[in-house]
C-alpha cells in the first residue's frame, strides 16, 4: 500500500493511504455537542462581556475550552462565565436608536408564572453589530418580572437594544482568587503579541548596506 | 486568512429566491443596511441574504482549517524558541478564527458538523492558495506575511458588512492577525538580510507564490459575475481587482526594499492612474486548482479527514454526554 | 549543593517540558475538535515557554544560549524522561500522558516554589498557576472519557497501563538526590512520587479506571542520563533542521 507523502513530517507519521479522500461517501448525521455563551471579564471590576461560543458536552469542559479560545491573549483576564445557549432568556430586539426597556411593561411581568425568588444576572446590548455586556444583578421571581426589575434597575439615557437574562444559580463561574493564577502568566505569552516582533533597525540596516 | 474569489450561487437561483419575499419586510430590512445598523441573527433577513452569507462565512472557516495545514508542515522544525512558540500560536489562531467563524455561520442556521462535513466531502470550497506545498521554511514566512496580509485587505473590508456575528468575528481575527502580520514580516526581514542561503530560500519562495498570490483575490471583476445585490446588502464590501490593488499597493513597495525580485517584469505602479498594472495571472491554472487538481488538494483534505475520523472515538464518546439535550444555534 | 547539582535539576526539568511541547504539537491543527485543539496547543506552548524559562536560568548560571542548547544536542545529551519522547499515539495515549506528567509537574513546581534560591522559586510560582489549568484539563478529560462509554474505556485504560511504566521514569532519582533534600531545594523524587501516586489514584478512581499494583510495574529509567529510545534522535533531527542550515545565522 502506498501513503500519502507529505511535506509535513507529522502528516508522513499518520500513513495515510494514498488513495484516501479520493472518493467521499457521505456520512450519517454526525455528532453534534451542545453550544455555551461566554463571558470573559478582562481585568476586576470590569463588566463581564460576551465574547462567543463553544462547542461543548458539559460545562466544565465548556471552561477548559472558553479559556484558551476567548482568554489567551492580552495583560489580564481575572474571570470567565460560562452559559449554556438554551439557559438564556432574550427579549426581543429593536433598531433605529429604539430602547428596549420602552417596550417592557408591568403586563409582561403579571403575566408570568411566580417561582422562587432568585438571582438574575442581565446582559444588555448597547450597539447592534457589538457584544452583550453584562449590566448587574437582581432578584425576580420569573425571567419576565426580571425583565421588569431591569427596566427600573438598567435602563437609562442611552437605549438598549437587546437584553439576555440568565438564572444566576446555571451560570458556572470561574473568578476570583482561587482561580486568578492561572492567567498569571498572561503577560508573559509575548510571542502571540504584534508588539514582540519589531525589526525597522534591520530594515533600516540593511537599506544602509545596499546603498554602500 | 481568506482571500476573495467566494463562490457565490448563480444569480438565475438568486432571483427565485427574491421573488417570494414579503415586499414591506425586505424593504424595512434594506433600509436598515442602509441606515449603517448592523444585522442581528433574530432579525428578519431574506433568504438569498442567508445563504449567501452562511456559503462566504463557511468558506471562510474553511480556509481557516485547511490554512492551518501548510504553515502547520513547519511546527516541528522551526527554527529557535522564539520561531518555534510564534508559529505554534500562528497556526492555533487559524484554528481559532475557524471556530469564530463557524461560530457566526451557525447563528444563520447551518451546523457546525453540517459544515464540517461539507468541506472533507469535497462539497464546499476553500481559498486556493492553501492547494500549494510549502517547501522550505521560507515558503511558512511568505504565507505568514503575505499570505495573512491579503487576507486582512479582504478581512478589514468585510468587517464593515451587515451581519453582526461576522463582524465580530472578523473584528476579533484582525486583531488577531496583526500578529501574524507582524511575526511574518519579522521572519522575512530575517531571511532576506540574512545569510546567502538564506537570501535565496526566501528569494525562491517568492517565485514559488508570487503566481498564487495574485490568484488569492479571485478573478478580476471584468470575468467574474457581478453581485449587485450582495454590494448592496453589504455582504459583498470591496472588489476582487479593489482588493488586490490595494494589496499591491501596500505590499510591493515592503517586498521590494528587501532586495527581494517579485517575478513579473511587468508589474509597476502606474503613476498616472496610481494603478498597479501586471501580467494577468493565468486564470485557466486557477479554475484547474480549484477544481481540485492543484498540486496537494488531494493531501488536504485527506489529513482533514483523516484529523476527523481520528477524532471520531473521542467526539462520539463525548457526545454521550449530551443525550437529550436539544442543540439549538447560538446567540450571537 | 554544588551548581553542578543545580543544573542537572534544572536540565531535567527544562528538557521534560521542551521534548513534550514539541511533541504535543504535533496536534495543532490536527486535533479531534476545534476547541480541543486549540486548548491542547496552548498547553503545547506554556510547555515549551517554561522550558525556555528553565534554559534561561541554565544560562544565567554560564550555560549557552537556550536556542543552542536546545537545538545542537544530540540525544545523548538530553535529560528528558524517556515518556515525554514517545510519539503522540493516538488521542488517548497523549491524554493520558498529559494527565500523569502534569500532576507529576504540578507538585514539582509547588516544592520548587519554596526553593531557597530565588531565581528558581520565582519561576516555579509562576509556572505552577498555568500548570494547575493543565491539571485541571487533563482531570476533566480523563473524567469524562474515561466513563463516556467501552470504547473510550478500553483505550484509556490501555493507554494507562502502556504508559505508566515510562511515567515512573519521571521520578528516576538523580545522583545529587541526597544534596537537593539536605540542601531543602525539594523534597526529592521520592517525595513527589508519593504524592503523584496519591493524586492520581483519586483522579483514577472517580474517572472508573483501574491502577494496576503499584509493585508490579517496573520503572523506565534512564533518560535522565541519556539512555533514551528510538525516537527521540529523529525527533531531534526534525526539529533542529532548519536551524541547523545555518545554526550561525539569524532565523
Amino acid at each position: 500500500m502506498s501513503f500519502i507523502n507529505s511535506l509535513d513530517p507529522r502528516i508522513n507519521r499518520l500513513s495515510i493511504p494514498s488513495e484516501f479522500g479520493a472518493s467521499f461517501p457521505e456520512q450519517g448525521e454526525k455528532d453534534q455537542f451542545i453550544t455555551y455563551e461566554v463571558f470573559v471579564q478582562p481585568k476586576e471590576n470590569k463588566a463581564f462581556q460576551h465574547e462567543g461560543i463553544v462547542h461543548a458536552p458539559t460545562e466544565e469542559m465548556a471552561f477548559l475550552f472558553a479559556k484558551e479560545q476567548f482568554s489567551r491573549r492580552g495583560m489580564n483576564c481575572s474571570g470567565i462565565w460560562v452559559i449554556k445557549t438554551t439557559d438564556i432568556q432574550v427579549s426581543p430586539i429593536t433598531e433605529n436608536g429604539e430602547d428596549i426597556y420602552d417596550y417592557i411593561n408591568k403586563e409582561i411581568m403579571e403575566g408570568a408564572a411566580k417561582g422562587e425568588n432568585e438571582k438574575y444576572q442581565v446582559f444588555q446590548l448597547m450597539k447592534r453589530g457589538k457584544q452583550h455586556i453584562h449590566a448587574g444583578e437582581l432578584d425576580a421571581h420569573s425571567p419576565e418580572e426580571a425583565l421588569w426589575n431591569a427596566k427600573n434597575k438598567f435602563a437609562g439615557d442611552k437605549p438598549a437594544f437587546n437584553l439576555w437574562i440568565v438564572k444566576d444559580s446555571v451560570i458556572l463561574k470561574i473568578e476570583g482568587e482561587e482561580f486568578s493564577d492561572i492567567w498569571e502568566t498572561l503577560p508573559d505569552k509575548k510571542y502571540r503579541d504584534a508588539m514582540d516582533y519589531k525589526a525597522t533597525e534591520k530594515i533600516k540596516k540593511f537599506k544602509e548596506e545596499q546603498k554602500a | 486568512m481568506y482571500g476573495g474569489g467566494q463562490v457565490f450561487e448563480p444569480s438565475s437561483t438568486n432571483n427565485d429566491l427574491l421573488k417570494d419575499e414579503d415586499p414591506k419586510k425586505l424593504a424595512e430590512f434594506e433600509a436598515r443596511i442602509a441606515r449603517g445598523e448592523k444585522i442581528e441573527p433574530k432579525d428578519w433577513m431574506p433568504k438569498l441574504y442567508r445563504k449567501q452569507l452562511i456559503r462566504m462565512i463557511e468558506q471562510h472557516g474553511h480556509s481557516e482549517i485547511i490554512g492551518a495545514l501548510p504553515e502547520g508542515t513547519w511546527i516541528t522544525r522551526a527554527p529557535g524558541f522564539k520561531r518555534k512558540l510564534a508559529l505554534m500560536a500562528k497556526v492555533q489562531d487559524e484554528v481559532g478564527h475557524a471556530q469564530l467563524l463557524y461560530g457566526a455561520a451557525e447563528t444563520l442556521g447551518k451546523s457546525r458538523e453540517q459544515m464540517i462535513q461539507d468541506l472533507i466531502t469535497g462539497k464546499s470550497k476553500y481559498s486556493n492558495i492553501f492547494n500549494y506545498p510549502t517547501f522550505t521554511w521560507a515558503d511558512s514566512c511568505f504565507i505568514s506575511w503575505l499570505v495573512d496580509a491579503g487576507a486582512i485587505v479582504n478581512q478589514l473590508a468585510n468587517a464593515r458588512g451587515s451581519y453582526g456575528p461576522y463582524c465580530r468575528a472578523l473584528d476579533r481575527i484582525c486583531a488577531e492577525e496583526s500578529f501574524h502580520l507582524k511575526y511574518g514580516h519579522h521572519c522575512v526581514i530575517h531571511l532576506a538580510t540574512g545569510t546567502p542561503k538564506q537570501r535565496e530560500m526566501m528569494q525562491e519562495a517568492v517565485n514559488r507564490w508570487w503566481a498564487p498570490m495574485m490568484h488569492f483575490f479571485g478573478p478580476s471583476d471584468k470575468i467574474s459575475t457581478h453581485t449587485e445585490i450582495l454590494t448592496k446588502w453589504k455582504v459583498k464590501m470591496a472588489t476582487n481587482d479593489e482588493c488586490r490593488q490595494q494589496f499591491l499597493d501596500m505590499y510591493v513597495p515592503k517586498i521590494w526594499e528587501l532586495g527581494l525580485t517579485i517575478p513579473d517584469e511587468n508589474l509597476k505602479r502606474n503613476e498616472q492612474t496610481g494603478e498597479w498594472e501586471f501580467t494577468e495571472p493565468d486564470w485557466e491554472e486557477f479554475k484547474r486548482v480549484i477544481n481540485g487538481d492543484g498540486p496537494c488538494n488531494k493531501e488536504r483534505l485527506a489529513v482533514r479527514r483523516t484529523a476527523e475520523e481520528r477524532g471520531a472515538w473521542v467526539r462520539r464518546a463525548l457526545a454521550s454526554k449530551t443525550k437529550g439535550e436539544e442543540y439549538v444555534a447560538p446567540m450571537a | 549543593m554544588t551548581e553542578e547539582a543545580l543544573k542537572d535539576l534544572l536540565y531535567k526539568i527544562a528538557d521534560d517540558q521542551l521534548i513534550l511541547g514539541h511533541r504535543n504539537s504535533e496536534w495543532t491543527g490536527m486535533g479531534p475538535l476545534l476547541e480541543e485543539d486549540i486548548a491542547f496547543s496552548s498547553m503545547a506552548q506554556d510547555k515549551v515557554g517554561s522550558s525556555l524559562a528553565f534554559y534561561t536560568l541554565l544560562h544565567d548560571l554560564g550555560e549557552q544560549e537556550p536556542d543552542t542548547v536546545a537545538f545542537t544536542r544530540n540525544a545523548e545529551q538530553f535529560h528528558n524522561c524517556q515518556f515525554v519522547e514517545l510519539p503522540i499515539g493516538e488521542y488517548n495515549f497523549s491524554l493520558i500522558r498529559h494527565f500523569l506528567f502534569d500532576h507529576a509537574e504540578l507538585i514539582r513546581f509547588q516544592m520548587l516554589a519554596e526553593c531557597p534560591i530565588e531565581e528558581v522559586a520565582q519561576v516555579a510560582k509562576k509556572l505552577k498557576g498555568e500548570v494547575k489549568y493543565h491539571v485541571m484539563h487533563a482531570n476533566t478529560w480523563i473524567k469524562q472519557l474515561s466513563n463516556a462509554n467501552e470504547e473510550a474505556h478500553t483505550r484509556m485504560q490501555e493507554s494507562l497501563n502502556y504508559a505508566l511504566p515510562y511515567a515512573l521514569g519521571i521520578f528516576e532519582p538523580s545522583q545529587f538526590e541526597n544534596d537537593f533534600i539536605e540542601a531543602g531545594i525539594y523534597p526529592g523524587e521520592k517525595a513527589i512520587e508519593t504524592k503523584w501516586k496519591e493524586n492520581i489514584s483519586k483522579i483514577l478512581t472517580e474517572a472508573g479506571l483501574t491502577l494496576p499494583a503499584w509493585d508490579s510495574i517496573e520503572a523506565v529509567y534512564g533518560g535522565r542520563y541519556g539512555k533514551h529510545t528510538e525516537h527521540l534522535q529523529p525527533l531531534l533531527s526534525e526539529m533542529t533542521e532548519v536551524f541547523n542550515v545555518d545554526p550561525t545565522a539569524d532565523w
